[in-house]
């Protein structure tokens, strides 16, 4: 049996790149070969295909041409990744007219929700927006937060927009509370936070933010200036995979406001406001063995070593 | 030797000759006619209701293979075409056809005709290109195709796209010295083609600085307001560029005549697209009520289409894709238009860019080589000359259909656009309806048009302001002049009681007349 693996070759700015996930794919499939009572009689094996157009980003119109390489050459049974949204949705039309399964541990927009016509036969290993969505609306519940809530996210609309797809996650969830009124304010690069400070004084008191870490850091430092962050207002960082907790894990103190400069101390103190959400790291016993075999893994066959924090360990999903 | 031995070697050798040649004698043709068979697929709607579905392209497609085996030297001795139609639906059946045919006869096609709508030929024009395959379509007409140097390396487009009328009106606007318009433009269907049409014009337009006022409209819904058009109209700009159906064209017309905006303040432009008749013609009559009207209207109406040029060959074709047509139960007020033509072109623009590749020693699998020789070339097509571009798109001819004749409402060709040099000519045997050919619109005069519209939220009326006015200033006249002679007045009177208070009853005419004289002195 074999497996067509399309996901991004090189570039390591996605959790999904083949440098990561590989390692994981070969282990796991030497475990099914290795095992009697899992698939009798077959062989799972693999093959590849690049995500990355010439420019080396992950791309809707290079990934199904890889796809369709694949299918053509090697037949295979099933499909694993893409991982960026806008690469998995022709990915996932083809596999969906080929009657394949496609698996991916990302996708995770809410358009993949829809399993009716297209994406039926899609499945989402790993964690999807809408569950985050429904996060919120247990933490609304909890805190008995009814009235409202706003979105601040970051989209320059050049990427695959994973902060819009977050948001939107929220979004859509939300608002299946009664009479909750979920605003959004979009901002990119360039201009100053003055105005999203502005919006989040007249628009909301729950504030969830979608962006990069630095961005994030220089966001709050505003708000404290500004003096939101005294206790009237709280915000949640949705950080998918604790790109800001970057110090390691337990039992080392992890501090996403610290950057060794001279603004520690008024970051430390808006922080404060702040409940960082971030996907939950495995806790059963074979994680760790299995993460030190990962590792071993990734420096034998595929030259890389692989950092720590939950980014490393999208691999193994 | 001994005879028979010499005879039975003989034989042997014979034996092994004919069998040696044999099987690799039946191979060598085999794989010759494999090479010289051209296998084309063609992606098209099977819908009827698109202009360039299946039913309509395939009798032009097959009117064309047909007609350069006939001529002998169309098609370099013994190649042959192979089609295979499929149905794009307009959308991602049209890469799946493809993908599918392809798994199945473990090969690709040489040769792709179509798609024609926008989403369904992107990823087929992609796939083309990573699998070496030449593309050809009289669609795909949006200004992202003619980004030809990555993933759309292998599309070629036999008809003018968009960007090409948007030229075509910019010489227009030039030679008539304008530099403003307003866009009006249905968005009704589908596949948006006057959106699209539109966009091209604008494109264009805006890289020019012109000013543009864009009105869309959708003239299916149940909240079309004629009148609100129109009126949306008089506030905008003098030239007026309009794409929708016939009938809506003339609908607006009508009322922009009761509007009296058709006497020379505005300049009408009509785009007929693709040369269809769904677009109108520009003709003003239907043998309805309105026909004298319309005529009237027509008159500031100007069409463009797509150039024409009358040849015998064309007249054949015609009949015979209509007749074809019609056996598949297709009927229409016309069977031609620019897709039908297009293919029809495609097909004989494939045939001598194969034969220019084999003349380099190139074969049909060389995509990119007969990609090549399609560009920056010129040669006859069904409906005239066909002029395609060094990137690969179809210079686009024009003309422009005007009234020439305001009393019998006759309609004919005033100018033309020739893409390829990029002039606009004005037909030196017609009479052209504007003065000496250039519309002088007073771009920057308020229009003034006659005042048929009730002013509904209208505050005081012209009249009753100039009535208060000229009242208040009587009113202050008249107050002024009374202060005045009462002062006079009275002044006079306490004069005449101080000096003669006790003769009063012997003066009193004397007073009386003083007074009287004084006052009318006064």
């Amino acid at each position: 049996l074999t497996l067509a693996v399309v996901l991004p070759e090189r570039n390591l700015t996605y959790p999904w790149a083949w440098p990561r996930v590989g390692p994981a794919v070969r282990l796991a499939a030497a475990a099914v070969n290795a095992r009697q009572d899992l698939l009798p009689g077959f062989t799972l094996g693999w093959v590849f295909g690049s995500s990355e157009d010439g420019h080396g980003v992950c791309s809707e119109m290079a990934a199904p041409l890889a796809a369709v390489d694949l299918q053509l050459a090697h037949h295979p049974a099933a499909f694993l990744g893409p991982g960026c949204v806008y690469t998995a949705a022709p990915v996932a039309r083809f596999t969906s007219h080929w009657r394949l399964p496609l698996v991916t541990a990302g996708a995770e927009a809410h358009g993949f929700d829809d399993k009716r016509e297209q994406f039926g036969l899609t499945t989402r290993a790993g964690p999807s927006h809408r569950k985050l969505g429904e996060l919120g609306v247990q933490l609304h519940r909890r805190f008995n937060w009814t009235r409202r809530a706003l979105l601040v996210y970051w989209d320059e609309k050049v990427d695959d927009r994973p902060y819009f797809f977050a948001a939107e996650g929220l979004y859509v969830q939300l608002p299946t509370l009664r009479n909750l009124t979920v605003m959004d304010v979009v901002f990119r690069d360039g201009g100053n936070f003055s105005f999203i400070i502005q919006e989040i004084k007249q628009k909301g008191r729950v504030v969830y933010v979608c962006c990069a870490p630095e961005t994030f850091r220089e966001l709050m430092l505003q708000a404290e200036r500004e003096g939101l962050t005294r206790g009237d207002y709280a915000f949640f960082y949705i950080d998918i995979f604790g790109a800001s907790l970057q110090g390691g894990s337990f039992p080392e103190p992890q501090r996403p406001w610290k950057r060794g400069d001279r603004h520690d101390g008024s970051a430390r103190r808006a922080f404060e406001a702040v409940t960082i959400i971030t996907y939950k790291e495995p806790e059963n016993p074979e994680y760790r063995p299995f993460l030190a075999r990962l590792k071993e893994e990734a420096l034998t066959h595929f030259n890389f070593s692989m950092k720590d924090g939950l980014v490393g360990h999208r691999g193994g999903t | 030797m001994p005879p028979w031995l010499l005879g039975s070697l003989c034989c042997v050798l014979a034996a092994r000759a004919a069998l040696g040649g044999g099987p690799a004698g039946l191979e060598a043709t085999e794989e010759e006619e494999e090479e010289k068979l051209i296998r084309v697929l063609v992606l098209l709607p099977q819908d009827d209701a698109y202009l360039f579905s299946l039913g309509r392209v395939r009798p032009a497609i097959e009117y064309a293979v047909r007609s350069l085996r006939e001529s002998g030297a169309g098609l370099p001795p013994g190649y042959a075409f192979q089609l295979t139609y499929e149905d794009s639906a307009c959308g991602n059946r049209a890469l799946f056809s493809l993908v599918d045919m392809v798994a199945l006869q473990r090969r690709r096609p040489d040769l792709l005709l179509g798609p024609v709508c926008e989403y369904a030929a992107a990823p087929v024009a992609r796939l083309a290109a990573h699998w070496n395959v030449p593309m050809l379509s009289a669609g795909a007409l949006a200004a992202g195709f003619g980004a030809k140097g990555g993933e759309y390396s292998h599309l070629t487009r036999v008809a003018p796209a968009y960007a090409k009328m948007g030229e075509m009106l910019l010489a227009l606007f030039r030679h008539h010295q304008w530099n403003r318009a307003t866009l009006l433009y249905s968005d009704s269907n589908a596949e948006r083609s006057c959106y699209f049409a539109m966009e091209g014009v604008h494109v264009v337009f805006q890289e020019e600085a012109f000013h543009m006022a864009v009105h869309s409209f959708d003239e299916s819904s149940r909240h079309f307001d004629l009148d609100d058009l129109v009126r949306a109209l008089q506030s905008g700009e003098r030239v007026v560029i309009m794409c929708a159906s016939g009938d809506t064209i003339r609908n607006i017309m009508l009322a922009a005549h009761r509007q009296g905006m058709t006497n020379g303040d505005y300049a009408f432009f009509n785009i007929e697209l693709f040369n269809s008749s769904s677009y109108g013609n520009g003709s003003w009559r239907r043998g309805d009520k309105h026909d004298l009207e319309a005529k009237k209207a027509y008159s500031y109406l100007q069409t463009v289409t797509l150039l024409r040029t009358v040849k015998p060959e064309f007249e054949k074709f015609s009949l015979e894709v209509k007749s074809s047509a019609q056996k598949q139960g297709l009927h229409e007020d016309d069977y031609v238009n620019m897709f039908v033509e297009g293919f029809h072109d495609a097909v004989l623009l494939y045939a001598l860019a194969l034969q220019e590749a084999l003349k380099f020693g190139f074969s049909k699998k060389d995509g990119e080589k007969i990609v090549q020789q399609t560009r920056n070339r010129t040669y006859e097509g069904i409906a005239g000359q066909v002029s395609i571009d060094a990137n690969g798109d179809r210079y686009g001819d024009f003309s422009v259909i005007g009234m020439t004749d305001p009393e019998a409402g006759t309609q004919e060709v005033i100018g033309d656009y020739y893409g390829k040099q990029g002039r606009f000519e004005i037909r030196s045997n017609v009479k052209y309806p504007w003065n000496h050919g250039r519309l002088r619109l007073d771009e920057n005069r308020a229009s003034e048009h006659p005042n048929n519209t009730p002013c509904k939220s209208c505050g005081l009326g012209e009249s009753a302001v100039t009535g208060i006015v000229v009242g208040a200033l009587l009113g202050a006249g008249l107050l002024m002049a009374f202060y005045f002679f009462r002062k006079k007045y009275r002044i006079t009177i306490e004069r005449r009681t101080r000096q003669e208070e006790c003769n009063m009853g012997k003066h009193r005419q004397l007073r009386e007349d003083s007074i009287r004289s004084h006052f009318s002195a006064a």
